[in-house]
């Protein structure tokens, strides 16, 4: 269904253009903006002190105290250092209990208390030189704020544990089992590929679940991992091996897979812009490495050229696709 | 903030007839969105736009060089100054074409580093080649006329101003180029109404983008200072104080919009705010600098104005703990106590103001 534009939301977005195109003058512009909440009141402004004092705030005094942990003052005694985590884990539930999850100042406090959990195991470390690898700190770690993560509605949380899950991932093969017998990439993607669909999923049934920074970063570390086989096998990375994990050989199809279905999911299912250019950008870097690699077997100097036009084809094109796909949404809005 | 749902038509109609011409006999356009429309793009297009155009530059001057055609100092000048000219003249003769226009790109940044490079080949004085830079940019962003690019020329003359008073040993007075940055900044967006209004509005985006990463790109200077790159600066607390002077004028200019004393409770919360992060600030001007980001977003409705600057203020945090004059003790004590005072302060905030603005939370 085609919507007149005089019909679709009035949004800052959307006068600012139309000043643009001269359609408003400034007073206009500025009365509009006004009206559509596109320029902050006297609520909006304290509403966003309010915000910045309290995430600041946080941000500030949970740094502080991870740099008291990093510090191993050597004259605070032992029962001492676990005490002061642990009674600041315990003051943050309460106030995360007091104010609620549906208010910003519980999901805060209780952020703050997830991210103490790994000063925490920090301390625990130092203390007892444990000597265990680092990713089984991050697992732990992630392991222990799970629950809290479930039921705090708040994607910053949810971020945390995404973070937690990554590193120790990471960290497990770098630490374990290095090198390139093993299938780091592939298993790196798939947990950010599920957890990308867990993020969509929550985002239609959780009316919390508000922002995408989330879901489009997920996609953008998914897109990294997947990339690196493809480009692997692309540039013969793997043909120094003798034994290697069958996953390997099928790099490239995972990625065009996830390629075709980011394409489904994102211009039809879940209209984003974004999603739809990281696709674009993949396809270029591969394209242009396969282009680039053909063509420098053949001759050095023409393919710097090929290649060289052949990226501005490739952004060309793109480009074209996704401001078309833009227009299309608007119209059909 | 309201965000009444209301249609575009309505809206319009609302506004008196000499702020809108949709009610004379213009008629609105199909659609905002024109396919064919650079301006119309989001940041990540044009950034995959910038990028693919660096790409295809540096594989266009490598093609050059290996074809022998810059082989001399004067060959890369010629070569960089027609290929820059070519660029600017298709450019202008094809501003909505897509394609022309990333080709245009891709040769203008090419034909730039033909220019650069046979300058410094040529003169042999580094110095000279950052004047030359400068000259060069400030030339291409007025004849050039891309928005990214026009914000990379801002980039790129901050980089060569920077290098011109390293060599010149004159390093202190990048506090001064703080202070032109931060001020240029706030100037650009508190106009931004009128810019978008004017013929002057192709300027809008790239200036005040361009001006509020130099900003960030200056204030990395002191954490990359402890690492990799000495920049011989020292008094880092001079460019905190310029960037709290800014920050004030920023609080005054918007309680002033919105009809605060500066007495009032929520000038007081505001002011006290400000002189709380001086303290971690100190040494770390890239704090403040984040903030003042931060204010011109929210000021101006900016997603990507926050993101810039909550990414940049949670980078210079955590180069905090790298700051080697105090101990990693006193600056938790300096983090903790200025985080508890804020919350404090936001705590008596609530007890105050909230009851006048109702329930501040959602």
């Amino acid at each position: 269904m085609t919507t007149e534009l005089s019909q679709l939301p009035a949004t800052p977005g959307r006068l600012r253009r139309l000043a643009q195109l001269g359609y408003l003058d400034r007073q206009g512009l500025e009365q509009g903006l006004r009206l559509t909440g596109g320029i902050p009141n006297r609520q909006g402004w304290a509403r966003f002190l309010d915000y910045s004092l309290l995430v600041l705030g946080a941000l500030f005094f949970t740094s502080g105290l991870f740099f008291f942990v990093a510090y191993n003052w050597e004259e605070l005694p032992r029962f001492a250092r676990f005490g002061v985590l642990e009674a600041a884990i315990v003051l943050l539930l309460l106030i995360t209990h007091w104010v609620g999850l549906n208010r910003l100042g519980g999901k805060i406090a209780l952020t703050v208390a997830s991210l103490l959990v790994g000063a925490l195991l920090a301390v625990f470390g130092q203390e007892y030189q444990t000597g265990a690898d680092a990713y089984t700190l991050f697992g732990n770690w992630a392991l222990l704020i799970a629950g809290w993560v479930l039921i705090s509605k708040f994607d910053l949380l949810w971020g945390v544990l995404w973070a937690l899950l990554n590193l120790t991932l990471v960290l497990f093969w770098n630490q374990v089992l290095p090198g390139d017998q093993y299938p780091q990439p592939e298993t790196l993607f798939a947990l950010n590929a599920v957890a990308l669909i867990v993020w969509e999923v929550m985002g239609r049934r959780f009316t919390w679940w508000q922002h995408r920074w989330l879901n489009r970063l997920t996609a953008l570390v998914a897109f990294g991992f997947i990339l690196w086989p493809t480009l692997a096998t692309i540039f013969y990375l793997y043909d120094d091996y003798y034994e290697l994990p069958m996953i390997h050989r099928y790099g490239p199809l995972l990625y065009a897979l996830f390629l075709l279905a980011v394409f489904f999911a994102y211009s039809r299912w879940q209209p984003d812009l974004f999603m739809l250019t990281m696709a674009m950008f993949s396809i270029i870097i591969v394209l242009t490495t396969l282009i680039g690699l053909s063509l420098a077997e053949v001759d050095d100097v023409a393919s710097y050229f090929i290649t060289g036009f052949s990226v501005i084809v490739q952004a060309g094109l793109a480009v074209t696709i996704l401001r078309r796909l833009a227009q299309r949404w608007e119209v059909n809005a | 903030m309201s965000t009444t749902p209301m249609q575009l038509g309505d809206l319009l109609a609302q506004l008196p007839p000499r702020t809108n011409q949709q009610a004379g006999e213009q008629p609105l356009p199909p659609t905002l969105t024109n396919s064919l429309d650079a301006d119309t793009s989001p940041w990540y297009v044009k950034a995959l736009v910038g990028i693919a155009a660096w790409i295809a530059a540096l594989f266009l001057g490598t093609f050059l060089g290996a074809a022998g055609l810059i082989d001399s100092y004067e060959s890369m000048l010629i070569l960089g100054a027609v290929l820059t000219a070519i660029a600017i003249v298709l450019r202008r003769l094809t501003p909505r074409s897509i394609f022309w226009g990333q080709l245009a790109f891709a040769v203008v940044l090419a034909g730039q580093g033909l220019l650069v490079g046979g300058f410094a080949w040529w003169n042999d004085n580094a110095t000279n080649t950052a004047f030359f830079v400068m000259a060069l940019e400030v030339v291409v962003f007025l004849l050039y006329p891309d928005a990214l690019h026009r914000m990379l020329s801002v980039l790129a003359i901050t980089g060569a101003a920077l290098f011109v008073l390293y060599e010149y040993e004159l390093q202190e007075w990048v506090h001064g180029l703080t202070f032109l940055l931060a001020v240029g900044a706030v100037a650009i967006w508190q106009q931004e109404l009128r810019l978008l209004t004017s013929r002057w509005q192709g300027f809008r985006a790239p200036l005040g983008y361009g001006l509020a990463l130099a900003l960030f790109g200056i204030c990395l200077l002191p954490p990359a200072n402890d690492f990799f790159f000495f920049f011989w600066a020292t008094q880092w607390w001079i460019s905190a104080a310029v960037l709290a002077v800014v920050l004030l004028y920023l609080a005054f200019t918007l309680l002033h919009e919105l009809a605060q004393p500066i007495l009032s409770p929520m000038g007081l919360w505001a002011l006290g705010a400000v002189a709380l992060l001086l303290i971690p600030a100190y040494q770390t001007p890239g704090i403040l600098a984040a903030v003042i980001v931060l204010l011109l977003g929210y000021w101006r409705n900016n997603v990507l104005l926050m993101g810039l600057a909550t990414a940049f203020l949670l980078f210079f945090l955590s180069t905090y703990y790298y700051y080697l004059d105090i101990t990693l003790l006193n600056k938790s004590y300096i983090l903790m106590g200025t985080g508890g005072v804020l919350l404090l302060l936001r705590f008596l905030f609530h007890q105050v103001v909230g009851q006048q603005h109702g329930d501040l939370e959602a």
